[in-house]
Formats: structure tokens, sequence, C-alpha cells
């Protein structure tokens, strides 16, 4: 009982992520201009790598959403998506650090400020992809 | 199976979905787009385009907001595709100046009165096009350009009439 419990809430945290990037890479796609704005609004990188964040990311977002959506590739796509997470939210600090007051960019034209909750939201994902990474040995 | 092999196994997993996400990302770009100047694109439509509150010189306007100046103003109507896609469907009334063939017909750019009211549309949303030749028309002095953003994809999907040629 105590088992199958446990592997439902796997389940469920498997499921959340996958829609969580899924969700954010076709915001993304919505309007890739935009998306090269908000990454631009940081101030950290040159525009020539700034295009190629615009390509890559949605991509990559996409991806990694449907391997943890069919569980395929599932400990690599775990990997990539708290490494794509921890970037995110060093940007976001950074972001802070700076004063600037600007939109993460994190759901393209639909994305919330840089702040404190934002930081609370990353680290949440962060929380639940660690958990996953854990267990995803005894549970796949 | 040891811990290095699969801690390489994962890490080769990785690259191939890192590889794999930059090849759709450059296919996907460059068919949809054209070019990765994403960027600069953004800024330039933002330091161009403006919404209908703000004085402005190019505005992007809706099918609907197109038909409206359709009825009531008689713009000049233009398809900034290519000739071939201009033959095989149009909107009526419509003339074809292809954005990226802008020199073949300069003179007559210059033979317009510069308030002219003008409506640009090229395939649909994703496409740059009207974008391109708004520009170019708004560098030689035009106070009056619009952008039928949705396209002639838009204006289809609404049953609006088309020019259609079949051959």
């Amino acid at each position: 009982m105590k088992i199958e419990l446990k592997k439902y809430s796997l389940e469920i945290l498997r499921l959340i992520l996958s829609f969580i990037f899924i969700l954010s890479a076709l915001e993304k796609f919505k309007s890739l201009e935009s998306f090269a704005l908000n990454v631009d609004a940081y101030q950290i990188f040159p525009a020539i790598v700034v295009n190629l964040i615009v390509v890559i990311i949605p991509w990559l977002e996409l991806f990694v959403g449907f391997g943890l959506l069919f569980k395929f590739k599932l400990r690599a796509n775990l990997l990539l998506y708290l490494i794509l997470m921890i970037c995110f939210t060093i940007l976001v600090v950074i972001a802070m650090i700076k004063g600037l007051d600007i939109e993460c960019g994190c759901f393209g034209e639909s994305s919330t400020k840089v702040g404190l909750v934002k930081i609370i939201e990353n680290m949440m994902i962060i929380f639940m992809n660690l958990i996953l990474l854990k267990f995803c040995k005894i549970t796949y | 199976m040891n811990t290095t092999s699969k801690v390489k196994a994962i890490l080769k997993d990785i690259l191939i979905i890192f590889i794999l996400a930059l090849s759709f990302g450059n296919v996907y770009t460059l068919i949809i787009y054209g070019d990765f100047n994403f960027l600069e694109r953004a800024k330039h439509k933002s330091s161009h385009i403006s919404n209908e509150n703000t004085p402005q010189k190019i505005k992007e306007i809706s099918i609907e907001q197109a038909l409206n100046l359709i009825q009531n103003h008689k713009p000049l109507i233009i398809d900034a595709r290519n000739e071939n896609e201009y033959q095989i469907s149009r909107i009526e009334n419509s003339i074809n100046l292809p954005a990226k063939n802008f020199e073949s017909y300069i003179d007559y750019i210059f033979s317009l009165p510069k308030d002219t009211l003008i409506i640009i549309y090229c395939e649909g949303i994703h496409c740059q096009l009207s974008h391109q030749l708004a520009e170019k028309m708004l560098n030689f002095g035009f106070t009056n350009l619009n952008i039928m953003y949705e396209g002639i994809e838009g204006w289809q999907q609404k049953n609006l009439p088309l020019i259609k040629n079949e051959n």
C-alpha cells in the first residue's frame, strides 16, 4: 500500500514537471521575438547568445517535457531539467541583484516578474525534480 | 553496468537531446523566420510598430480592422509575397509588390503620395515579408502603413473572398 502510494505520487510529480516544460515551450513558440526581448532584458548575454538561446531553449524544454511524459530516457531528461532549472534560477537571482524590474520570460508573454516568488517557484520545481531523480531508479 | 558507464550513458543521452533540440531549432527558425536575428527584429519592430493609442508610422491591424478600412477608405492593398503565390490566390483589388524585389518597382513607390493609406499582407502570422516591405516603405517616408498581420491565411480562415487561379 505504502509503495503504491509512493509510486502514484512520483507519477503525479513526473506529469506536473512534464506539463510545466511543455506549456513553457509552447508559450515561448507563440512569440520567439518576445522571448528574445525577455532574455535580452537580463542584460547578461550578447545578441548572438540571445538568439542562440531563443533557438534552443523552447525545443529543449519541449523534448525534455515529452521525454518525461513518455518516460523516455528518464534520468537524462530529469538531469537536463535540473540543469536548466538551476540556470534559470541563477538568472533570476542575478536580475534581482541587479535590481531589474523585468519579466522572467519563463512562459513567453504570460510570464511573471522576477523576484522572490519566482525563486521559490523554481526551488519547488527543483525539489520535485530531485525527488524524482532519487527515486526514479526504484520506480522505473 | 558500473557507475562510470551509467554516467557516460546519461551524459551521452543529454548530448543527443541537446543536439536534437539544436537541430530542430535551427530548421524551424530557418523555415519559419528565414534568419536567426530574433533580437534585432524584435527591437526593430518595437521601435517602429506601436499600438493604436500612440503616434505611429506602421500599425499592425486585424482582419476586421482591415475590412473596415477597405470598406470605408479605399486603401491601397499590397501583397508582399512573391509573384507565384500572388497568382495562386490574392485578396481582391490587391497589387503584388514582393518584399524581396523592392528595387524592381521603386519608381512606382516614388509615384505614390506619401500619405496613401496602405494595407500590406503576406502569408500568415509568422510571415515577415509584410514587415520587411513596410519598413522599406517607411524609409521612403510613407506615413500611413498598416500590416494585416494575420495575412492571407487568416483572411481565408474567415471565409472572406479570394481571387484564385487554379492553374
